[in-house]
C-alpha cells in the first residue's frame, strides 16, 4: 500500500513538473539565452552593478546577423548598457509584438517589418520621436539613399533602417548550360516568360514564382495598389496567370499554396531554373552551402521589367528599428540604434552576407568578398522602388487584394470580376 | 442557538472552500467578459485611442459584408458538422454497446484522435489533402479519376474539408459519452420489449434513444458551442482561404482585432458569437421538455 501511494504521488509531481516545462517552453529558452548572453558580458566587464540592460526585440529570420551587432556592442560600448535579445518566429512577430506592447511589456528597442508597421506603431503612439537625436547623431543620412524620402512622415523621424531589401532574379547556371543559353543582360517580362517555356521539361520548372506580392510588375510602374489608375495592377497578375496556369512554366497557385512549398528548397534541388526572389536568398543559399546542404551553382541578373520601364528597376523596401515611446533609457537606446543602422552595423551585416541600408563602397566591397560573386553587383546598380507606400489602410487594402486575386489564379473568378471586387472592396475600406 | 451557529459554520466552510476557484472564475473570466463588453461600445486600438461610440460597432458590424460572410460560413459549419458527428458518434457507440470482442480497444481507437492536438491534426490533414502529392489525391488518381477534387484550394471544398477533419476529432470524444449513456439503459426493457415482439429498429428509436435524450441533449449543446468556436483548424488549415471561403466568426474576430487593431469592434463581435451561442443554449433548454424524457 505505502509503494503505490509513494508512487502516485511520484507519478502525480511528473505529471506536474512535465505541464509546467511544456507552459514554459519558449520563455525557459529565453532565459537560458539571456544567461548565456549575461556570462559572456560579466566575462568582458568584470562586475559592474550599473549595466543598464535594453530589451531589443526581433523576428527569427533577422537573428543570425543581428546577434553578432548585439554582441560586438555589449562587448564595446562604454556605457554600461547591454542588449537583451529576444527572438520570435516570423510568422507571429508582427501580432505578438502589437499584444506585447499594448500590454505595456518592456520592450525598449523594436525590429520592425516595412513601412506599414512603421506607420501603424506611429499612429499608436508606440514609437519614440527620434528627429532631435538623429540631428544630433553622427549618422549621415544620405547614406540611405533615396528611398528615405518615402520613409519619413511630416518631417518626423520614428524610425532607422536596418536592412534594405532588393529584389532580383536568381537563376541556375547549369541548367541555363545544359540548354546552351546565356543570360542577357536585362529581360522584360515577355523574354522571361519565352524563357520559362522553353525552360520547363518534366522534371524542371522555367521558374518559381512566391505568391507574396502580386502587384510585382505593377511596382516596377511605380503604381500601388491604393493609386487610382489601376491597369498596370491588372497587367501584372494576368503576367502571373500566364505562368502559372496557361504556360505552365511555374509550379501553379494552387501548389504553392497547398505545400507551403520551401521556395528555396525547390531552387537548390535544381527543380526550377529561375527563382525571382529577394537578397535574402543569397544569405540562405551561402549558409546551405556553407552546411552541406546543397551545391547548386546560382548566378543573379536584374529582375525583368516591364515594357517601357527603365532597365535595372525592381523594387525593394527598408526594414527599420525603432525605439519604444514608453522607454527607460532614450539616450541609451538610440546609441544602440544608431550602432545598429549606421556603419558599425553595416560592416558587420556585409560580413555575413546581408546588404544594410547604410550603404558606403567599403559595404559594398566587403559584400561582394564575402559572396564571392561578381553578379552581385546588380544590387548596387539596381533602381529601387519602395515595395508600399506610407498608407494606415494599406494592410487591409492588401488583404482585399491578396483575396481576390487568389480566386482569380486559382481559376475561379474572370480577371473583370476579380478588378471589380477588388476595387468595390478597397472603396469601402478607404471610407471607414 | 447551537445548532444556527453550528449550520453557519459549515456554510462558511463551504464558501471558503468554493471562494479560491470562484476567485480565478471572477478575475479570469467574469470581470473580462463584463470589461469585454464595455470596450465593446468604444474604438479602442490597443493603445492610444479609446473613444466612446455607443452602439455604432454593433450597427456597422451588421453592414460589413466580410462579417456577414464569416458568419455565414460558420453557421454552415454548424449545419453540417454538428449532425455528423452526433450521427457517427452514436452508431459507433450503439455498435461497441452490441458487446463485440475487444470493445476497450476499438474505443481507445475511435477515442485517440480527440487527444491529440488540434494543430498537428492540422497540419498532417493539410499534407494529405495536398492536390497533388497528397494520399487522398494519388489515391484518386490511381484509380483513374483525372481531375481529383482540389480540396483545400478550392473555394467549394475548402469548408467542407476542415469539416471532414473536425469530424474525425470530435466524433469519438461524443462517442464516449453516448456509450456512457447507452450503459444506464436497463436491459429489462429491451427484453421485454422482444417478448413483445419489437423488432431492431423500433427497439432502436423507441428505447434506446429517447432513453438516451439526457446524454444527446448534453452532446447537442457541446458540440454545437465549439463549431461556433472554431479557430485553431482554420487557422492551421486555410488561414480562412482560399478567399473568404472558410474564414468563420472568430478567426474575423482575432483579424479584426489583432491584426487590424480594432479591438473595440473585435469585442462588439464576440458579443454577438456570446449572444448567439446564449439564445440557442436557451432555446434547447426549453425544447428539453418536449423531447428529452428523464427517467423516473
Amino acid at each position: 500500500m505505502k509503494i503505490r501511494k509513494i508512487s502516485a504521488l511520484l507519478l502525480g509531481l511528473i505529471l506536474t513538473c512535465s505541464l509546467m516545462f511544456t507552459a514554459c517552453g519558449n520563455p525557459s529558452s529565453k532565459s537560458t539565452n539571456e544567461k548565456n548572453n549575461k556570462e559572456t558580458a560579466k566575462e568582458e566587464k568584470g562586475t559592474s552593478d550599473e549595466t543598464i540592460e535594453l530589451e531589443f526585440y526581433i523576428w527569427s529570420d533577422e537573428e543570425n546577423y543581428i546577434s553578432k551587432v548585439v554582441e560586438k556592442y555589449n562587448a564595446e560600448n562604454n556605457r554600461n548598457v547591454k542588449i537583451n535579445l529576444t527572438t520570435i518566429p516570423n510568422d507571429d512577430y508582427d501580432d505578438k509584438m502589437k499584444v506585447l506592447l499594448s500590454g505595456g511589456a518592456n520592450v525598449d528597442i523594436i525590429d520592425i517589418r516595412g513601412l506599414s508597421q512603421v506607420s501603424m506603431y506611429v499612429e499608436t503612439g508606440t514609437l519614440l520621436d527620434i528627429t532631435d537625436y538623429v540631428a544630433t547623431s553622427n549618422l549621415d543620412i544620405s547614406n540611405y539613399g533615396p528611398m528615405w524620402e518615402t520613409s519619413v512622415q511630416d518631417g518626423k523621424t520614428y524610425s532607422l533602417p536596418t536592412r534594405t531589401t532588393c529584389w532580383m532574379l536568381i537563376y541556375n547556371k547549369d541548367i541555363f548550360d545544359a540548354n546552351g543559353i546565356e543570360m542577357p543582360e536585362q529581360l522584360t517580362w515577355t523574354e522571361y516568360g519565352e524563357l520559362a517555356k522553353q525552360l520547363t521539361s518534366n522534371d524542371i520548372y522555367g521558374g518559381y514564382w512566391v505568391p507574396w506580392i502580386f502587384q510585382f510588375a505593377a511596382i516596377q510602374r511605380g503604381v500601388y495598389l491604393n493609386s487610382d489608375d489601376t491597369s498596370a495592377l491588372r497587367e501584372s497578375i494576368e503576367l502571373l496567370n500566364q505562368f502559372y496556369n496557361i504556360d505552365k512554366s511555374h509550379m501553379s497557385y494552387a501548389e504553392l499554396s497547398a505545400t507551403n512549398a520551401d521556395y528555396l528548397a525547390e531552387f537548390e534541388n535544381g527543380n526550377a531554373a529561375m527563382l525571382p526572389n529577394g537578397e535574402w536568398v543569397i544569405n540562405m543559399l551561402l549558409q546551405d552551402a556553407a552546411a552541406g546542404k546543397t551545391d547548386v551553382n546560382w548566378e543573379v541578373a536584374p529582375m525583368p521589367i516591364p515594357d517601357g520601364v527603365e532597365p535595372g528597376t525592381t523594387w525593394g523596401q527598408f526594414q527599420f528599428a525603432g525605439i519604444n515611446s514608453a522607454t527607460k533609457y532614450p539616450e541609451e537606446a538610440f546609441d544602440f540604434l544608431s550602432y545598429l543602422c549606421g556603419p558599425d552595423g553595416s560592416a558587420i551585416y556585409a560580413e555575413a552576407g546581408m546588404i544594410h541600408a547604410y550603404s558606403g563602397e567599403e559595404a559594398e566591397e566587403a559584400y561582394k568578398q564575402a559572396v564571392g560573386k561578381e553578379s552581385v553587383s546588380v544590387i548596387f546598380n539596381a533602381k529601387k522602388i519602395q515595395e508600399s507606400p506610407l498608407d494606415s489602410n494599406y494592410d487591409e487594402i492588401s488583404a482585399a487584394w491578396n483575396e481576390n486575386v487568389q480566386l482569380y489564379l486559382l481559376g475561379e473568378k474572370t480577371i473583370e470580376e476579380t478588378m471589380d471586387k477588388f476595387l468595390s472592396q478597397r472603396e469601402s475600406i478607404v471610407k471607414e | 442557538m447551537e445548532r444556527k451557529r453550528r449550520i453557519k459554520r459549515k456554510w462558511l466552510t463551504g464558501y471558503l472552500f468554493i471562494l479560491p476557484s470562484f476567485v480565478g472564475f471572477f478575475i479570469f473570466m467574469a470581470l473580462p467578459v463584463i470589461m469585454g463588453f464595455g470596450i465593446s461600445l468604444t474604438d479602442y486600438n490597443g493603445f492610444n485611442q479609446f473613444k466612446f461610440v455607443g452602439l455604432s460597432n454593433y450597427i456597422n458590424m451588421f453592414k460589413d459584408e466580410y462579417f456577414l460572410i464569416s458568419f455565414r460560413n460558420n453557421v454552415l459549419y454548424t449545419l453540417v458538422t454538428v449532425p455528423c458527428t452526433i450521427v457517427i458518434a452514436l452508431l459507433l457507440a450503439v455498435a461497441l454497446n452490441t458487446g463485440i470482442k475487444g470493445k476497450s480497444v476499438f474505443r481507445t481507437i475511435f477515442f485517440f484522435p480527440t487527444i491529440t492536438s488540434m494543430v498537428a491534426v492540422g497540419i498532417v490533414w493539410s499534407m494529405m489533402f495536398h492536390p497533388s502529392r497528397g494520399p487522398i489525391n494519388q489515391f484518386l488518381m490511381a484509380l483513374g479519376v483525372e481531375n481529383p477534387p482540389q480540396w483545400l484550394v478550392s473555394t467549394k471544398l475548402a469548408l467542407f474539408s476542415v469539416m471532414i477533419v473536425a469530424i474525425w476529432k470530435q466524433a469519438g470524444y461524443y462517442m464516449v459519452m453516448l456509450l456512457a449513456g447507452l450503459q444506464t439503459i436497463p436491459r429489462h426493457m429491451y427484453e421485454a420489449a422482444q417478448i413483445d415482439g419489437a423488432n431492431a429498429f423500433q427497439r432502436f428509436f423507441k428505447i434506446t434513444l429517447p432513453m438516451l435524450s439526457p446524454t444527446m441533449f448534453l452532446v447537442v449543446i457541446m458540440s454545437i458551442i465549439s463549431s461556433f468556436q472554431v479557430f485553431d483548424l482554420i487557422s492551421v488549415m486555410t488561414e480562412g482561404g482560399p478567399g473568404r471561403a472558410t474564414n468563420v466568426l472568430v478567426y474575423r474576430i482575432y483579424q479584426e482585432g489583432f491584426k487590424y487593431l480594432r479591438f473595440g469592434y473585435a469585442s462588439a463581435m464576440a458579443y454577438f458569437l456570446f449572444i448567439i451561442i446564449m439564445i440557442i443554449t436557451l432555446i434547447q433548454y426549453r425544447g428539453q421538455k418536449k423531447w428529452v424524457t428523464y427517467m423516473q
